[in-house]
Order: C-alpha cells, then structure tokens, then sequence
C-alpha cells in the first residue's frame, strides 16, 4: 500500500484516468528533450517538439486519457516523437537547413539511444513512485546515501538516525525500487 | 551458523564495522556461500544505483539547459 494518498502518473495510466497537461509536461518533457538530442534539433527545435508532442498528446484538452487498445505506452509515445522529429527535419529540407549527422539513417544507433533514453525516464518515474511508498525519512536517507553519495556516517548525522538505519533505508528502497522498474518495464 | 543481514554486509563493505567483528566477518564470508551472494547482490545494487545516478544526471542536464536556454533566448542574428 502507498504510503501517501497521492496518486502516481504511472497509477492514473495503470487504471486509466485522466492526467492532467502540467503533470505529463513534467514527467515526459526531459525525454522529449534528450531524444530530440539524438537528431541533433537545434534548442528551438527542442522545445517546439515538446510542445507540438504535448499538443498531439493531449489534442486540446486539459487532460489526457490512455486507450491501452493502442498497444504498449513506450510504442505510442515514441511513435509520436519520431513522427513530430521527422517533420521538423523535413521541414529543414524545405528551408534548404541540411540535415543534422544523426538522422533517419543510423536506425541501431538511434534505438539503443531510445532504449536507454526510456529507461532513464523509467528510473525517474521509478524514483517519483518511490517517494510515495516509503516515510519522508527513509526516503531522505535514501537520496543522501544513494544519490548523493553522502557516507553513511554522514547521512546518519544529518538526519540524526543510526548508521544502521541508514543502511535499512537504503536497502529497503533498494528492494522497492527494484520492484517498481520492474512493474514499469512490464505495463509500459 | 550465524548469517549475516543486508545491513551488517553494509557495515563490514563500507568500514563501519569494528576491527574484532570485520576479522570474523571476513573469515566467515570464506566459506559461507549464503553471505557471500548477499554481498554480491549489494554490488549488484551499487551497479543499479550508479546507473541511476547516471541517468538522473542526463535527464537533469537536458531539461536544464532548455530552461538556461528558454531564460536567455538565443540570439540567431
């Protein structure tokens, strides 16, 4: 059970509610941004493909609604990118702008970068959901000792806990977040 | 036997347990194959927490430079 009566992102897709325009914004914008990286799209680029992505997400509405009929969320979503990538790309045919080193002809390269790139976004939800399942403190231990790279004995001090319980909060965690990737991997 | 937890691994891996209790520690790890694939899944778990870290940062990086760039549009002039 969460620990907060919050509900996750990955919670309204599961169970197929409605997610509002700033919440998908903030967790999907960074994977927007970094595969439109691959392609080399110039920082205005970037973010006109955030926006015209959000756009056709969410198609006028303030909330979006999956329909799990049209396959895994990962397939979707990156259709969508590569769709609105291809355009601003052909769109700098038509300007006569030549086209950047990484386009459509490095396939391989460009689906590792994906792969990785949805797997750090995973890791980002993961850690999000994280954050609901277990109490602020282990949580904070957690970010100190695991992201931080604070020692034990200084997260310990900082969060006037037991090395001992630093490392259970770690490694309770550990074992959570393990769980929730996992979970992610299979329903997206 | 006396096997050890998750977080006693963690103490005798990281130098947070007293000389007397590392000694034995590291002795009975030897021939105990149970603790020993404890530790090797704690590695593990480092391995997952570095690529987390690593990810995060890149994550972190691309959303932070369109913002640096969104405060201070770029001039194409």
């Amino acid at each position: 059970m969460a620990f907060t009566t919050r509900k996750s992102l990955l919670a309204k897709i599961r169970e197929g509610d409605e997610i509002s325009w700033d919440e998908f914004y903030s967790a999907y914008r960074p994977l927007i941004l970094l595969r439109g990286q691959d392609f080399a799209l110039k920082p205005t680029e970037k973010e006109d493909l955030v926006q015209i992505v959000m756009s056709e997400i969410f198609k006028g509405s303030r909330e979006f609604l999956y329909d799990r009929s049209k396959g895994r969320f990962r397939d979707y979503i990156k259709k969508i990118i590569s769709n609105q990538i291809a355009r601003i790309l052909r769109k700098r045919i038509n300007q006569e702008v030549p086209l950047c080193d990484n386009d459509f002809s490095q396939i391989n390269v460009l689906e590792q970068a994906w792969r990785e790139e949805w797997r750090a976004h995973l890791m980002k939800m993961a850690m999000s959901e994280l954050k609901d399942y277990v109490e602020p403190a282990t949580y904070q231990a957690f970010i100190l000792y695991g992201l931080h790279r604070k020692t034990s004995a200084e997260a310990a001090k900082f969060l006037d806990i037991s090395v001992n319980a630093v490392y259970i909060a770690k490694n309770r965690c550990m074992e959570l977040l393990k769980k929730i990737i996992s979970d992610l991997e299979a329903e997206l | 036997m006396k096997h050890y937890t998750r977080e006693e691994l963690d103490c005798y891996r990281n130098g947070d347990m007293n000389l007397f209790s590392r000694i034995i520690c590291s002795e009975h790890l030897k021939f105990c194959r149970s603790c020993h694939k404890l530790l090797d899944s704690l590695k593990e778990d480092d391995a997952l927490l570095d690529e987390l870290r690593g990810k995060l940062d890149r994550l972190k990086q691309a959303a932070g430079e369109a913002n640096k760039l969104n405060r201070f549009p770029e001039n194409d002039c």
